[in-house]
């Protein structure tokens, strides 16, 4: 096995792990989220990170010939302890929002370090789309956190005043 | 006419019908059942997956030879996470003797979406269920 088609492999393999991260990460979030209109984008991340798992999977197929044997241990491990132990206040939105923000920023990177070390041209497009996504989601979250600077709140919505877009 | 991407083609098995999750499965993932560890468990395992390095805790409360309670915690998949609520509401309130089936029966049902690669977040889930009743014989 070649040196390329290695890190190519492992990169795959963090990356699957990363995308199960994030599912747990934004399936919890979302059950946490009582303002309807954020718990369904949030929401919309989890299953598009169940997509991405699925994808990322089908890759590996197409590289190496058999499933996933083993995963790391950790992925990017970006989410760690994200919700600590006690109750989440309302000011905890911003800190949760640019977390995940954070983990898209570098899940894209870590994509499109899978992109730049990729020969094969399937590959390559199929990393240069994920790494498209991501930043959709960082973007997505970005403008939902310009929203959270007015009067919207996320844990507490029936404090919050009308929602808007 | 635009081109679509691998994605959209579902060239790498993203959008393949017999690989979606059914409704009911995507609504176990995003509003688990019985999260959390039930206070006085008759029985209670935590497990690894060697496989994917997700955990699993399952606990499991037994009164009158009935489940009055069971609740699992997981950092893991979707798989995972629906396939552990299913079964939780399966047997809650059932015996034991009633239970073991339906708890197979509710795991099988998030199999049916899911690629075989994945069977491994499935298997947790049952072998976790079969410790806890292998614990509550012992009791």
């Amino acid at each position: 096995m070649t040196d390329v088609k290695k890190q190519v492999e492992d990169i795959i393999k963090i990356g699957i792990k990363t995308e199960i991260e994030g599912q747990h990460f934004y399936s919890t979030l979302a059950q946490k989220i009582q303002n309807p209109d954020a718990r369904k984008k949030i929401e919309t991340l989890a299953i598009d990170e169940v997509n991405h798992e699925r994808t990322l999977r089908a890759l590996y197929k197409k590289l190496v010939g058999t499933d996933v044997s083993e995963l790391p241990a950790e992925g990017l491990a970006i989410f760690k302890n994200a919700f600590g132990d006690g109750p989440l206040a309302e000011a905890d939105k911003f800190r949760l929002i640019e977390l995940a923000m954070e983990a898209e920023r570098l899940t894209a990177k870590h994509y499109a370090d899978g992109m730049a070390k990729s020969t094969d041209a399937g590959i390559r497009e199929v990393f240069a789309e994920l790494t498209a996504e991501e930043d959709g989601h960082y973007d997505m979250l970005a403008a939902e956190r310009e929203a959270l600077r007015g009067n919207i709140n996320w844990f507490s919505y029936g404090d919050s005043s009308m929602m808007e877009e | 006419m635009a081109t679509k991407s691998p994605l959209q083609r579902g060239v790498f098995a993203v959008t393949q019908s017999d690989h979606s999750f059914s409704p009911d499965v995507v609504d176990h993932f995003l509003h688990p059942r019985n999260v959390g560890s039930v206070e006085n468990a008759t029985a209670a395992v935590e497990l690894v997956n060697e496989i994917c390095g997700d955990n699993l805790q399952m606990s499991v409360k037994i009164s009158a030879g009935k489940i009055e309670a069971i609740k699992f915690r997981s950092e893991g998949c979707a798989v995972a996470v629906a396939s552990a609520s299913k079964l939780t509401e399966a047997v809650t309130g059932r015996t034991i003797a009633e239970a073991d089936n339906l708890a197979k029966s509710a795991v099988a049902s998030v199999q049916q979406g899911t690629h075989s690669e994945k069977q491994h977040c499935l298997d947790i889930v049952l072998l976790a269920w079969q410790k806890l009743l292998a614990e509550i014989n012992t009791k």
